[in-house]
């Protein structure tokens, strides 16, 4: 009889366990999330010795080797000097979607780091909710704002608000058409002023059997970064910022007319074979390894491409129309609300203020030294040593009269970014209509602009 | 008394009641009925049955995974309804099925109406090839099957080009038209030999009686497998169409792995669009509306398959 | 006439038969192969035998881990669904309850349901009872899922036992509990072994749960882990994809080679049962 009633005993304690687990206090379906680790930094971050030390909690990306660089080496090691009363807590996040999900509960919960860092959608995510502060007071009070080249990354949105500080390195980066200079001598091949030489080189080059363009079809990500805008600009740059200043939608025919050059090159033989396919680095390496005679890409793997092919050079691209010089249109990457920004629930506003302008002048320290690349926020740090290519990056971007932002990057929500990469990625097939995609993505962007 | 054995005394039928009384009162045992069947009763409920209901909850809601923010009524179901790649991803999800249904079963069973006829070390091979894919990790088959389709050093394609078909030679999974049939073929790749030996099973379960009749009345193969062997094989057939076609309708793995649901949306199926709008797009409302869409079709399938399919029981 | 039918269909078999192996044996082949010369030589061997693939897959990729944690899946969920399925079956099958008849159908309908239907609320249920990121929250679900078919098959089998077997345990003095587990138990032995083998092959191969509940690398299974490897292949490597792939297939091959026989009857039992 003892057996079997400790028997019964263990097996009711199992079944009690599996059923307390079970119905533990969930809340209502869809209901606010209590994340059980978050209570207990919490704890910490309330219990605070009354004004002697003063906790915030940072919250970063920790799967990107840059991020983890700046973190370690500037913010961590200048922040002693620069916040001697201060104990920062240093919450790390990991990348991507997980990152994503940390934030998204943390501002379900109410519950913010005190900084954090993010991208334009989550950012967007958390400014809905109300839980970022208002850093523009503090950016004026500081003097913040005068060590900005590009006046806009500082300037406060239509309602007088700005969220977000960042260091700046981004809106130099810009969209550029790669080749290499041995196989375009090898061949003869000139190089294209306007698309209509682009489609017929592109012919050309397919030809001989090499990959004419190399880009990252998959998920269309080169068209949504930068390719449909770039086609658009290069017919008519005001489009362009209209749609950044979200004054006109897609039905625009200056649009269609960008779709149908993708549709040209794509049916000419300009993109490599399964191109929806192809992911980023494949796509580089396509180029590096030669099978591939040009690359669409951002200026920001100069670089990279520079060391793994010294023959590398790039041109603008090419315009499509005879009232656009190449020469004097850019379009530039960054978006104005990807960067640090703080909780408007602090209970120290100001030092998390402060905080968010530390971190994004450490960020800018990090891209001049260890990046040798130039950022829009002057630390006073001169760069030297930069590459001929790169200067020439650098010259032709700051010569150019008309600068664009990035669509993709500036304006677009999650869900019209979802959208636009689902069209751009059937555009790439060559067996879809403009018309389709117009109708989709204009019924997306509907939501998008209010 | 007169109804009770003649050979049992007084004493026996004692002892039987005894016995009968205390079986009952050993298998009657209210407690220990509670602790067998309730654990197992409580860890499906929770993880099966019960998510339906917050699920139907969720689907009247706006709700992005973190937050309900506001019961919308039916807006999630007008939404996915109208939401052309919906029907896309129902169109692909239905085409998989047909293919599975009248191509890759028909297929397995004349697999195993030939293994039937082997040889038995030839039989052991086979059985051992064919039903290898469906031991073997999901990821890895899928993967595999990229690098069959890849346009230019895939296996299929390099097939081609040494047979002089090169305009045949088609990014197969960038190409809109064959994105589909080209999953459906890795997926039912898999468990082609599967399904062929679960058929065998059935087959081997037949009395050689009936085919040695058959044989006699001068029945070659094909007219014995139709009259015998097929109808003899209803359970199993019918219990391979519901196994094959959830199967279809449920998964994931090959979609998500090889093409993302690509190019665009133009490869996805209902369950993949579901987990898209859920995880992608965040929005968990929609998710849910395509989720109880999606369990309707499952059982109106099932519900099909069981009125129209072995509709008589076959004894031997 | 008939001969050479059969000669021709054998040989079309054997074809078939090798094609279900090929794939496997073009990717072991592909392993050996440096970067570019998967791209100029797809098919035949490898003209420069290439044997540092494994040892850069292996380094990028966590497979001690993986397995690790795929292996933990299937044991706890094999243990879980075969200790709580048993005794369900048993009650079922054997024990004088009002309910028996409603509780089979109730529990058959797990047959229907996909999992991939409830995930959505899976999810948000697991975040709430605090188990994400949990070995737990993986394990629940996959044995939830494991019973119907679990609890069905074993329900066969204890039928088709005399009723008189726990008859003299009974007379001796013991309570049901004794005789489930003493008794019962190790007659249905075959059948839990099947079942075994079943919840293991599901369990070890499962992608979907996995992939949406189990993300996180520590708790991350094989069939997750090796995805995430080919995704962050930055440069694709064939070489690479390929070593890994026959790494980690090589436990289920060597399963698989050593136990086919098994495995099959295993697969096949549920169709005799019908």
């Amino acid at each position: 009889m003892k057996k079997s009633s400790k028997f019964m005993i263990s097996l009711l304690l199992f079944v009690m366990v599996i059923a307390f687990v079970a119905c533990a206090p969930s809340p209502a379906p869809g209901g606010t999330v209590s994340d059980d680790t978050k209570v207990s930094t919490d704890d910490k971050s309330n219990e605070q010795k009354p004004a002697e030390k003063i906790r915030i909690k940072f919250l970063s990306l920790s799967a990107d080797e840059n991020r983890n660089n700046i973190r370690e080496k500037y913010i961590k090691v200048n922040a002693p000097k620069e916040f001697p009363n201060v104990e920062i807590e240093y919450d790390l996040g990991g990348g991507g979607q997980d990152y994503a999900n940390k934030l998204k509960a943390y501002n379900a919960s109410g519950d913010m780091p005190d900084v954090w860092f993010s991208e334009q959608n989550l950012s967007t995510v958390v400014i809905e909710t109300g839980n970022a502060l208002d850093l523009y007071p503090y950016v004026i009070e500081t003097g913040f704002d005068k060590k900005f080249k590009m006046k806009d990354l500082v300037q406060p949105d239509k309602d007088g608000k700005l969220y977000c500080v960042q260091p700046g390195a981004d809106q130099y980066f810009t969209p550029r058409l790669w080749y290499h200079k041995d196989i375009f001598e090898e061949h003869n091949l000139e190089l294209p002023k306007t698309f209509d030489e682009l489609v017929a080189l592109c012919e050309k080059i397919k030809g001989l059997g090499l990959v004419p363009i190399s880009i990252v079809g998959k998920d269309g990500w080169t068209c949504n970064l930068h390719l449909v805008q770039t086609m658009i600009m290069a017919e008519d740059p005001q489009v362009a910022i209209d749609l950044a200043n979200k004054k006109t939608d897609f039905s625009n025919p200056v649009v269609r007319n960008a779709l149908e050059r993708i549709q040209k090159l794509v049916q000419a033989g300009a993109f490599a074979d399964g191109v929806t396919n192809i992911d980023y680095g494949p796509a580089i390496e396509m180029y590096t390894s030669k099978k591939a005679a040009m690359l669409a890409m951002f200026s920001w793997e100069l670089g990279n491409l520079e060391k793994a092919s010294p023959d590398t050079d790039f041109i603008p691209w090419p315009s499509a129309s005879d009232k656009v010089d190449p020469d004097d249109v850019i379009q530039y990457w960054g978006a104005p609300l990807s960067g640090y920004l703080a909780s408007a629930n602090s209970r120290y506003p100001e030092i998390a203020a402060k905080f968010a302008m530390f971190c994004a002048e450490q960020d800018a320290l990090y891209y001049n030294i260890e990046q040798k690349a130039p950022t829009m926020l002057d630390t006073g740090i001169k760069i030297e040593g930069v590459s001929s290519l790169m200067q020439k990056n650098l010259n032709q971007f700051e010569s150019a009269k008309i600068k664009v932002p990035s669509i993709w990057a500036a304006t677009f929500n999650a869900k019209m970014s979802a959208e636009y990469a689902t069209e751009n990625s059937k555009l790439l097939t060559g067996q879809y209509s403009p018309d389709d995609w117009i109708e989709a993505v204009n019924r997306a962007w509907a939501e998008n602009i209010d | 008394m007169d109804i009770i054995h003649p050979y049992m005394g007084k004493a026996h039928i004692g002892m039987l009641i005894n016995k009968v009384m205390a079986m009952n009162r050993f298998f009657g045992n209210r407690l220990a009925i509670f602790v067998f069947s309730f654990p197992a009763l409580l860890l499906f409920t929770v993880y099966v049955i019960y998510p339906i209901f917050p699920e139907i909850f969720i689907s009247f809601q706006k709700n992005d995974g973190f937050r309900n923010m506001g019961f919308i009524g039916l807006k999630n179901y007008i939404n996915v309804l109208q939401d052309k790649t919906f029907w896309r991803a129902n169109y692909n999800t239905f085409f998989i099925v047909f293919v599975s249904t009248f191509i890759a079963l028909p297929i397995s069973l004349l697999f195993a109406l030939i293994m039937d006829k082997m040889s038995e070390p030839m039989r052991r091979f086979f059985k051992f090839s064919s039903v290898f894919p469906a031991v073997v990790s999901v990821t890895v088959i899928a993967q595999m099957w990229i690098a069959v389709y890849e346009p230019m050093w895939g296996l299929l394609n390099s097939i081609l080009r040494a047979l002089g078909m090169d305009k045949l030679a088609l990014a197969w999974l960038s190409d809109s038209r064959t994105v589909v049939p080209a999953i459906a073929v890795a997926f039912l790749w898999q468990y082609l030999g599967l399904n062929a030996l679960l058929f065998y099973t059935g087959i081997k379960a037949i009395p050689k009686t009936y085919y040695e009749a058959a044989t006699l009345d001068g029945a070659g193969f094909f007219r014995a497998s139709l009259k015998i062997t097929i109808p003899l094989l209803q359970d199993v057939t019918k219990y391979l169409l519901v196994i094959s076609i959830l199967g279809c309708m449920a998964q994931f793995a090959h979609v998500r792995i090889m093409t993302a649901g690509g190019p665009g949306d133009i490869s996805r199926t209902v369950v993949y669009h579901m987990y898209y709008v859920a995880f992608s797009v965040s929005d968990f409302g929609r998710g849910c509306a395509i989720a109880i869409l999606f369990v309707l079709e499952c059982l109106l399938l099932t519900f099909i398959i069981n009125m129209y399919v072995a509709r008589e029981r076959i004894e031997f | 006439m008939r001969e050479k039918l059969k000669v021709m269909v054998n040989i079309i078999m054997i074809l078939i038969g090798v094609s279900f192996l090929f794939p496997m044996y073009w990717m072991l082949n592909i392993s050996f192969k440096s970067k570019s010369e998967v791209y100029d030589n797809p098919f035949g061997l490898p003209r420069e035998w290439v044997f540092t693939n494994y040892r850069d897959a292996l380094e990028k990729f966590n497979f001690p881990r993986y397995l690790a944690n795929s292996v933990i899946y299937s044991v706890g969920t094999i243990l879980l669904t075969v200790f709580l399925g048993s005794m369900l079956a048993y009650c079922l099958s054997r024990m004088n309850w009002k309910f028996r008849g409603v509780a089979l159908s109730y529990i058959s309908m797990g047959l229907i349901i996909p999992v991939q239907v409830v995930i959505i609320p899976l999810l948000v249920m697991t975040r709430s009872m605090g188990l994400k990121g949990s070995r737990l929250s993986l394990i629940l679900p996959y044995s939830a899922f494991a019973l119907s078919s679990c609890v069905l098959m074993l329900y066969a089998f204890l039928r088709s036992l005399p009723k008189e077997l726990e008859e003299s345990a009974c007379i001796d003095g013991c309570n049901i509990y004794q005789a489930f587990f003493r008794i019962v138990l190790p007659v249905i032995k075959p059948a839990i072994t099947t079942q075994c083998v079943l919840i293991f092959m599901n369990t070890y191969n499962e992608f979907f749960l996995a992939f949406i509940l189990g993300a996180d690398d520590k708790i991350r299974p094989l069939t997750v882990g090796l995805l995430n490897f080919f995704v962050s292949i930055g440069v694709s490597h064939w070489g690479q994809i390929g070593a890994a792939m026959i790494i980690t297939s090589l436990p289920t091959i060597i399963v698989y080679a050593l136990g086919n026989e098994q495995i099959e009857n295993a697969l096949t039992a549920r169709v005799v049962l019908k």
